[in-house]
């Protein structure tokens, strides 16, 4: 069972080269998959394209099974909510609040209900004093909380996250992970595609797919692709900390068994 | 080009019932040619104080003194085209103030407009997209092409074509690919070292402090809590919880390591090469 599916898609900005060129692609229902790859690889406009946001020039794209044409497009915005990179640009709302029942109102969620809504998924995200607040006076991570916070308020059945952590700090970052992961395991049918750098947060996917220049390069398991030093540098990528460090050190001459605990290395130096 | 921060406070303007300080009774002052790091939770300032430097907002209380340059609420200042010209600003998501139609028009946009002649535009757009990394290709692609981290890096070189003195970068690196990022990093870390312009880095990321910083400036709701060399502030245990920073990973291992072997110079530790390269040297 896909959750999104594209098939043979190719895709271009105007009349420029084609970013994305036969593209096959699944992200599995009830997954956490995430989508690696360096900037200009496509990973946003495989995200704008799955929610219809860009049409794609050649192929098809399924969403929940149901294939995305101009007929069916608010069937399927309504299984699919999206936090984009710059939290800028979904603001709509006046406060906070109106900007969080902004979404609520259209999936028609009874007003009455709305108010608890809103302050229960603003303080997951630690947002709750700030609910009276213009959007615009918020600082760049705390506009980010709220954008977030505004989509799992709406309980899609697929979620994409484009990195929508980045201005976070590292503690905020982790926190807002665990929201997310807190929510998923309460839902085990919501799939989460989520786009980002953060290489610790694809230790914890499903499914890991790398991207690059528009095509798919690997689709495997964390541990299939974190350790793999070659294959992530080939792609514009980074292995995790500790893959790096022991390949400097072995490098230098102080030999290192492959380990992934930082302790059982340092033992062995 | 020295900066003066003196009893500076900003309140934003709102109608709003909550009305805090972003910022409260900061003193610091940045010298010329240093790498200064800001850091500070989300919320805690670090936009709004970097905004107070080069007259884009005006402290509410105190003032900001750079040169001749005073800024300071009610008193008009003189000249600002001048001082936004030696201080650059790249903002957080720089990527959305390019509008032009081409890059290389985007790039010249802030050049022109300080008022650079024929002569200093011409070959310009060029040498500062080589800076940044992107090919002379790129001058007449139009910005909506680009992915993020060229675009970022367009925003980046339109900075650096009026060669600022000073030059502000808000999380330049947020949201890059790993590989894009540390060139991003050794670009302004090379500009510091080569060129002796000063930088202030607006950043989370505890190792780039590390490896790249003399000096580091740490907020927290609005109050500078410290203002220390990175070293004195990853040996600080209590402060870092204050803050809620974590120790960058590799000087943790560092630590560890140095039970072992007392001779290992932590003060050399900055990323994995150093640390390994000392390492060296003592096992």
């Amino acid at each position: 069972m896909s959750a999104i599916k594209f098939e043979n898609v190719n895709f271009g900005y105007h009349n420029q080269n084609l970013i994305i060129e036969d593209l096959n692609l699944e992200i599995k229902r009830g997954k956490y998959t995430v989508l690696l790859g360096h900037n200009g690889s496509g990973k946003s406009t495989i995200a704008k394209l799955a929610i219809g946001l860009l049409e794609c020039k050649k192929g098809s794209i399924f969403v929940d099974d149901i294939l995305l044409n101009e007929e069916n497009l608010n069937k399927i915005r309504s299984k699919v909510a999206i936090v984009f990179q710059n939290p800028d640009n979904q603001f709509i709302g006046a406060t906070v609040r109106d900007d969080m029942a902004f979404g609520l109102e259209n999936k028609c969620v009874d007003t009455n209900l709305m108010d608890g809504i809103i302050e229960e998924y603003a303080s997951k995200v630690n947002m709750q004093k700030f609910l009276d607040a213009e959007p615009t006076n918020l600082s760049g991570g705390q506009k980010q909380r709220v954008a977030i916070a505004g989509v799992l308020a709406m309980q899609p059945d697929i979620l994409i996250l484009d990195e929508a952590t980045s201005m976070l700090d590292p503690v905020g970052k982790k926190e807002i992970f665990e929201v997310i992961k807190d929510l998923k395991q309460k839902r085990s049918d919501m799939t989460i595609l989520s786009i980002t750098h953060n290489i610790d947060e694809a230790l914890f996917a499903d499914e890991i797919i790398i991207l690059n220049n528009g095509k798919v390069v690997k689709v495997g398991n964390p541990s299939e692709i974190l350790y793999d030093n070659e294959l992530l540098t080939k792609n514009a990528l980074e292995a995790p900390f500790i893959v790096q460090l022991e390949e400097s050190l072995n490098k230098a001459g102080i030999k290192v068994k492959q380990t992934l605990d930082v302790k059982e290395l340092v033992k062995q130096l | 080009m020295n900066i003066k921060i003196n009893h500076l406070s900003y309140t934003y303007p709102s109608n709003q019932p909550f009305k805090e300080d972003a910022l409260s009774d900061i003193n610091a002052s940045i010298k010329s040619n240093d790498f200064v790091a800001i850091i500070g939770q989300t919320g805690s300032g670090k936009s709004t104080l970097i905004q107070n430097l080069n007259g884009l907002l005006i402290p509410t209380t105190g003032q900001v003194e750079i040169e001749d340059y005073i800024i300071k609420k009610k008193v008009k200042l003189k000249n600002i085209k001048q001082l936004r010209k030696k201080i650059g600003i790249v903002f957080q998501f720089p990527e959305y103030q390019l509008f032009e139609e081409n890059v290389e028009k985007d790039i010249l946009f802030g050049p022109k407009n300080f008022g650079f002649n024929e002569k200093q535009l011409a070959g310009l757009a060029k040498k500062v997209l080589e800076e940044v990394g992107l090919d002379e290709t790129f001058l007449k692609k139009s910005p909506f092409e680009l992915s993020g981290g060229e675009k970022r890096r367009v925003a980046i070189a339109g900075i650096l074509a009026f060669d600022p003195e000073v030059l502000i970068v808000d999380e330049p690196t947020a949201g890059l690919d790993p590989q894009t990022a540390n060139k991003i990093m050794e670009l302004f870390y090379n500009l510091y070292k080569k060129q002796h312009k000063t930088i202030i880095l607006v950043t989370h990321q505890m190792e780039d402090v590390l490896k790249y910083a003399n000096h580091v400036m740490a907020l927290k709701n609005g109050k500078l809590e410290a203002y220390t060399t990175p070293f004195r502030l990853f040996n600080d245990e209590k402060l870092m919880s204050h803050l809620q920073i974590e120790m960058p990973l590799i000087l943790k291992i560092a630590k560890e390591t140095k039970k072992k072997y007392p001779d290992l110079d932590l003060s050399k530790v900055k990323d994995i090469d150093s640390f390994v390269m000392q390492l060296k040297d003592v096992i």
